[in-house]
């Protein structure tokens, strides 16, 4: 029988790994519109990252206070 | 039986393959340090587009190039422009039309050359190629179109009037 803990410190673990797959996937971006002399889609990439960053850090809160 | 038991246990004393700290790390300390690793993505992301933002893009001034007539027909002539450190090439189409454009592919940075046969851009890093007229990307890994620079073709010499994104 699977322990629960385990199981839902796994799933979240993955889901961050996701998460920070997401964000080398966002820093590219940031890089290109860098290049391209793109400010607006360097902007939009980092306030995602920013969402990304502060999903992942209330995902670890709520980790850990459950 | 007893014998391999022995000789396995023997195997693992001389040549661990855990280091003494790895029962210590736990499933939440690695997700720990992703979070920990997530942040540092977003503050570079913002530093990143804090950069963007100051980056002025150098269009560069108006300066004469080269004669036309030293350009033979379908070639190319390689120049720097708008600084030193920008290397251009100035192609001569078939039908007389003249493009500039950088000569920093979009994709990585390499430099474009100019195939006759084809009449297109071609970057011999990863095989990108653009349109020899337009700078559009039409195979390879890059998306960006090359940086096109405005020419135009005054008492016989080609000037470069400036960069274009």
């Amino acid at each position: 029988m699977n322990n629960p803990n385990r199981t839902a410190s796994m799933g979240i673990g993955i889901f961050v790994i996701i998460l920070v797959t997401l964000q080398i996937f966002l820093l590219t971006i940031g890089l290109e519109a860098l290049l391209a002399y793109e400010p607006g889609q360097a902007w939009a990439a980092a306030a995602l990252s920013t969402v990304l960053g502060a999903g992942s850090i209330g995902l670890y809160v709520f980790f850990r206070r459950s | 039986m007893t014998d391999k038991k022995e000789t396995r246990a023997l195997w693992k004393e001389r040549f661990p393959t855990e280091t003494a700290s790895e029962e210590d790390f736990t499933r939440r300390e690695f997700v720990r340090y992703l979070v920990v690793a997530s942040g540092a993505f977003a503050a570079t992301n913002i530093g990143i587009a804090a950069w963007a933002s100051t980056r002025n893009f150098d269009t560069g001034e108006p300066r004469p190039i080269v004669a036309v007539d030293k350009i033979p027909e379908n070639g190319s002539y390689l120049f720097r422009y708008p600084t030193k450190d920008g290397p251009a090439i100035l192609v001569r189409l078939s039908n007389g039309d003249l493009h500039a454009f950088s000569q920093k592919c979009t994709h990585l940075g390499c430099v474009v050359i100019f195939e006759r046969d084809e009449e297109e851009l071609y970057c011999p890093c990863h095989k990108g190629f653009f349109d020899a007229s337009d700078g559009r990307a039409t195979a390879g890994p890059p998306i960006r179109p090359l940086g096109r620079i405005a020419v135009e073709v005054r008492d016989g010499v080609v000037w470069a009037l400036g960069a274009e994104k």
